[in-house]
């Protein structure tokens, strides 16, 4: 070079030719490591569903999640209307393992917090917002549009136990508790009114284990509220647990005949009733309709009313009606009885209802010939509730009742006697209308007579022991005869006095 | 007129103290290899430059794609649990009023590292094609992808940070997504690309057909 001292000389070393190749082993393992993230987020990729909702409270796109048991599954993409507008649809990605779970009746629902009478739940859905819960359904058939539930389901999927159906006259509130001894074992899950509309279908969930104490046999009954009882044996309060009180529930037990039964299966459809003692009641397969026809008024008389013989419950009045003779213008209430003869026969010890057989109608008159009758008895002084009694009164008037009528007639015997209201108003009226201070100068009058009676019969004693035909004393007994004659003419204006103004007894002479 | 280089005078100059070495012919002229002043290894040019900066431009390119489309912060709080990428917490920023610094994470995240990605591919294509047209601003555009490179590591400086920082037991818990490794990956990568590409070979066909 220009400059005097050449630069240096520097030796010449071959490249290595493997090393640079290496370079490209970056690329590769990037390309492994984003090879790996992608099908990691495509595997993680579910199943992208809708769900339609009345309303989108509480969602939001992008944030909300999908909850199955508060394990996250899913987030809500995007919301957006269904074409008619009438339902908001909810896009949401589910991770990969709730593939499976996307089947038929697989539930969704908004939950947010929650305060029943009893429970609260949801609390924590005030600070994190609304998720969406699901419950995975059993079926396997796929599905990838599902309409949510506007209501929180009550018991999720997997809760092991049972679910029954009671058909009963009334809903009972979903989430009510389920007792058995007072224990909750359930929960009311659905309150449908029936297609037909006569009955509403009572969806129950039994918990595991309480579930096999439900039998064919049990009985479930309404527990809701104070039960207060109103009848001829008097007034009876029955609450079953705070909670009831205030929402309501089911109670269930054995049933009477609840030896040979056998466990229910899910989905048994029991018969609701109204109170413990309707579902205890023995089951009364056979029926009787008799019809008694008052004359009196049936005043207290109720349907429903209890039919007693001999005070054993047999039946009970199904109707109370009013029949007109235009002819004799007489009114009269027939009342229709129903007899259960089951009853009877539960409660008979020896001999059989069913030793002859013969036809309803040659038995009734058998029996009416023997004196049975049908009276209207007060049941309970306190509220006038009446019922029907039946018993055999062997001095009846005989009747002869119309073989023809349907249903037959069980002769009335009518029993004011024993009508203890009517004769104790009747003796307070009485005693009420009694003018006690005016009765004095009747009563002095009275005693006059009753003196003059005392010395005419000590006169006649005194006769009686010195009687002669010719003794002294006949003079004496002329006097005393006088004496008679006159306490007896002085009787006989007392009579006449009163005969014509029989209330001078009461009121006093004027 | 054809500029003189020191590779057309046949000469290497040491980058480490500056002297002039020439370019030996035969092996055993010196005695020690390298530069005759300090020993460091001389090279006329940066060695397989445009095959080492392809690869790692395109490993780069590669982990690019799951930077940005998986999640790089994990939020979970008893508010709710949030798993958000880069765009998603831009467009966040964005919707929630402070666009200056969406605008920032924007530019800094993802138009920077995409950039990077595009102007070094397109100066190595150049460079492989042996293009004579404008090459002072490819020079500069060379110069100012090495200056910017580090900047893009704003994001996962804050995501590191922040997951760090925010983890209150049982309350609200920040971590770090897979974006964030593949992010990093990538600004690391595009900044060794850029060091591995030799800008001399912007200017070397001339040299070449010279």
């Amino acid at each position: 070079m220009s400059d005097g001292s050449d630069p240096p000389e520097a030796m010449i070393v071959p490249r290595s030719r493997f090393l640079p190749e290496l370079i490209w082993a970056i690329p590769i393992v990037a390309a492994l490591i984003g090879g790996w993230l992608a099908v990691r987020a495509i595997r993680a990729h579910g199943p992208t569903i809708t769900v339609s909702f009345r309303d989108a409270a509480g969602l939001v796109a992008g944030k909300t999640k999908l909850k199955y048991r508060d394990v996250e599954v899913g987030e809500v993409r995007d919301i957006g209307f269904s074409p008619d507008r009438a339902t908001v649809v909810i896009t949401a990605e589910l991770v990969r393992e709730a593939e499976p779970w996307m089947v038929d009746d697989t539930r969704f629902w908004v939950a947010r917090a929650r305060v029943a009478v009893g429970e609260v739940t949801g609390l924590e859905t005030l600070l994190s917002g609304a998720y969406i819960g699901l419950d995975v359904g059993s079926s396997r058939r796929e599905r990838r549009d599902f309409v949510g539930l506007e209501e929180v389901p009550i018991v999720s999927g997997g809760t092991p136990g049972r679910a029954f159906v009671a058909r009963g006259a009334r809903a009972i509130g979903a989430g009510s508790p389920i007792f058995f001894h007072h224990l909750q074992v359930g929960e009311v899950t659905t309150s449908d009114l029936d297609g037909d509309g006569r009955e509403v279908s009572v969806g129950m969930f039994v918990r595991a284990p309480f579930d096999r104490y439900v039998t064919t046999s049990t009985r479930f009954w309404e527990a809701g509220g104070i039960r207060a009882t109103l009848d001829t044996a008097g007034v009876k309060v029955d609450v079953e647990s705070l909670v009831t009180l205030l929402v309501g529930g089911i109670s269930f037990e054995p049933g009477p005949a609840a030896g040979d039964a056998s466990p229910a299966p899910t989905g048994h459809r029991f018969v609701l009733f109204r109170s413990r003692d309707d579902a205890m009641k023995q089951p009364d397969t056979e029926s009787e309709d008799y019809t008694v026809v008052f004359h009196q008024t049936v005043r207290g008389l109720a349907i429903g009313a209890p039919v007693e013989f001999r005070g054993i419950a047999l039946g009970e009045v199904t109707g109370i009606g009013l029949d007109y003779d235009p002819a004799t213008l007489d009114f009269a209430t027939p009342v229709e009885v129903r007899i259960y003869p089951g009853r009877l026969r539960a409660r008979l010890r020896h001999g059989s209802l069913d030793e002859k057989p013969e036809s309803a109608p040659a038995r009734l008159r058998r029996l009416v010939d023997r004196g049975l009758r049908a009276q209207l008895r007060s049941g309970s002084l306190l509220t006038g509730q009446k019922f029907v009694a039946l018993d055999f009164f062997p001095d009846a008037p005989r009747v002869r009742l119309d073989p023809v009528r349907h249903p037959g007639e069980i002769p009335a015997l009518p029993n004011d006697g024993e009508d203890l209201q009517t004769s104790l108003a009747g003796a307070a009226r009485t005693v009420e209308r009694l003018p006690l201070n005016e009765v004095g100068p009747l009563i002095g009058e009275v005693r006059q007579v009753l003196a003059k009676a005392g010395s005419a019969l000590s006169d006649a004693d005194r006769v009686v022991s010195q009687f002669g035909p010719t003794s002294p004393q006949r003079a004496d007994l002329d006097e005393v005869l006088q004496q008679i004659a006159r306490a007896a003419r002085s009787v006989s204006a007392l009579a006449d006095s009163l005969e014509r103004h029989p209330e001078s007894l009461i009121r006093g002479r004027r | 007129m054809k500029p003189q280089t020191a590779g057309r005078a046949g000469l290497l100059l040491c980058p480490a103290c500056g002297m002039l070495n020439r370019c030996g012919r035969t092996e055993a002229v010196s005695r020690r290899p390298g530069c005759a002043h300090c020993g460091l290894h001389l090279r006329a040019r940066k060695p397989h430059s445009q095959s080492r900066a392809l690869a790692l431009l395109l490993a780069a390119a590669i982990l690019y794609a799951p930077a940005n489309l998986l999640p790089i912060l994990e939020t979970s709080s008893p508010f709710g649990s949030q798993r958000d990428t880069i765009m998603s917490g831009i467009k966040f920023l964005w919707t929630g009023g402070s666009w200056p610094l969406a605008l920032i994470i924007l530019i800094a995240s993802i138009l920077i590292p995409l950039a990077k990605l595009l102007t070094l591919g397109a100066l190595l294509f150049s460079v492989h094609r042996r293009w004579r047209g404008a090459r002072l601003q490819r020079a500069r555009l060379y110069r100012m992808l090495e200056r910017i490179g580090r900047w893009s590591m704003t994001d996962v400086f804050v995501a590191a940070v922040l997951s760090k920082l925010v983890q209150l037991r049982g309350l609200a818990r920040i971590s770090v997504g897979p974006a964030a490794i593949a992010f990093g990956a990538v600004v690391v990568l595009t900044m060794m690309a850029t060091r591995a590409f030799d800008p001399r070979l912007i200017w070397d066909p001339e040299t070449v057909e010279a």
